[in-house]
């Protein structure tokens, strides 16, 4: 409750510090590609175990989204480019009070749970058709 | 016989419940005096700045009942404006300054209304939806009020060492408890805080983040079955998770970006 109340006391600025925060992500991500750029920090999951995380290939999805090129991004990361409206939503209903009712149909903790969990295993499987899912292929 | 010191506002809309609140008025008086309980502060005379009058009666004011019926929502002006959407609409001032002064306020769910959304109220009354609701249900009318007493008591100061013994009415037990889901009013279901776990997962963090959705499953099936304190813990459990993760990775990323700009990482 008390971090309501002081989201509630410091709206304005949390809004603005939230949006100034994605706008600048999205231009970084937008301006270089992670392909090519050095200075994105690898995936320390992937290091560790040589396995792909369901996060990876996020960015260069992302910088792909921004420059139009969908199905280039979901060959990087097929689950980010679907869940990334699902996420915008729930913020948007998160700081503005607006599209809950959107929101709530798309609240359904297991659902998302059981795909992040399987597309974690599916994407890291040596066979051919989960292959796509993979951040490197 | 009361034993409670302070004093309660009861906020209505006169063609929305005005015999809810004549009733509610009439059976809260078993457990506090007549002199706690105020129902028409509204009855301002001419010449008086209204604003001023509300502040003054919220000053003396611990806890605002604001009652909602059937019509409290879709009440209209003359001109079929809402009237919860104006400004200068009364019910609306008494309870975004109540809000504001940090006055108590439980909302007084009647006729099986249920609790309006955030979409369907004005900014200022945003912080009501999160305020946890008191349903009074016909049929069960005296023992409705008396949780809402007891729910009351516990927000007023405690009294002095007072001559007056404690009233008779059981001791209500808290929530979470399986036997007394009947006589308990369901608070307001917790925020799961799910857009944040996935956000963790898929962005920051997927370790802490999977543990943060994990926790988020729970809240929505622990509030189904009535368990109220324990959906609280785990939303609140949920959000953690949700935030150790996000700031781990923007820790990360600080970090890296320092290791970078000083030439020790980055060679791929």
């Amino acid at each position: 409750m008390a971090s309501i109340e002081i989201y509630h006391n410091n709206k304005r600025f949390i809004n603005a510090l939230t949006l100034l925060t994605f706008l600048a992500a999205c231009i970084i991500i937008f301006l270089f590609d992670p392909v090519t750029a050095a200075f994105y920090p690898p995936c320390v999951f992937k290091k560790l175990t040589g396995f792909n995380c369901p996060g990876c290939g996020s960015s260069r999805a992302i910088h792909q989204l921004t420059h139009g090129n969908i199905l280039q991004a979901m060959d990087y990361n097929m689950l980010v480019v679907i869940f990334l409206p699902v996420i915008i939503i729930g913020l948007f209903s998160f700081f503005t009070g607006r599209a809950t009712q959107a929101w709530q149909a798309l609240n359904k903790p297991k659902f998302f749970l059981v795909v992040i969990t399987v597309f974690w295993l599916v994407r890291n499987l040596p066979l051919e058709p989960f292959r796509i899912l993979n951040a490197d292929h | 016989m009361a034993s409670s010191q302070g004093t309660i506002f009861i906020n209505y809309r006169k063609d929305d419940s005005n015999w809810n609140a004549l009733a509610l008025y009439n059976d809260l008086q078993k457990y506090f005096t007549k002199d706690q309980l105020f129902k028409d502060f509204n009855a301002i005379r001419p010449g008086d700045d209204f604003m001023m009058s509300i502040e003054n009666a919220l000053a003396k004011c611990n806890v605002l009942l604001v009652i909602i019926g059937k019509n409290w929502l879709n009440a209209k002006n003359a001109d079929g404006t809402l009237r919860i959407q104006e400004p200068d609409d009364f019910v609306r001032l008494e309870i975004s300054t109540a809000l504001d002064r940090g006055v108590q306020v439980i909302p007084v769910l009647f006729d099986g209304t249920p609790m309006p959304t955030s979409e369907q109220l004005p900014e200022n009354l945003w912080p009501l939806c999160r305020r946890q609701f008191v349903e009074i249900d016909p049929k069960r009318f005296e023992d409705d009020v008396r949780n809402l007493a007891e729910a009351i008591k516990q927000v007023l100061p405690k009294p002095g060492p007072g001559p007056i013994p404690p009233p008779d009415p059981p001791p209500k037990p808290p929530y979470g408890r399986d036997d007394d889901i009947h006589n308990n009013p369901a608070p307001l279901r917790p925020d799961n805080n799910l857009v944040w776990a996935i956000a963790s997962t898929l962005l920051c963090c997927p370790p802490l983040g999977i543990v943060s959705i994990i926790h988020a499953t729970k809240v929505n099936n622990l509030y189904a079955s009535r368990k109220y304190n324990e959906a609280q813990e785990e939303a609140k459990k949920a959000k953690q998770w949700a935030v150790y993760g996000l700031v781990a990775g923007i820790i990360f990323y600080i970090i890296y970006g320092v290791l970078y700009s000083l030439g020790t990482v980055g060679q791929y």
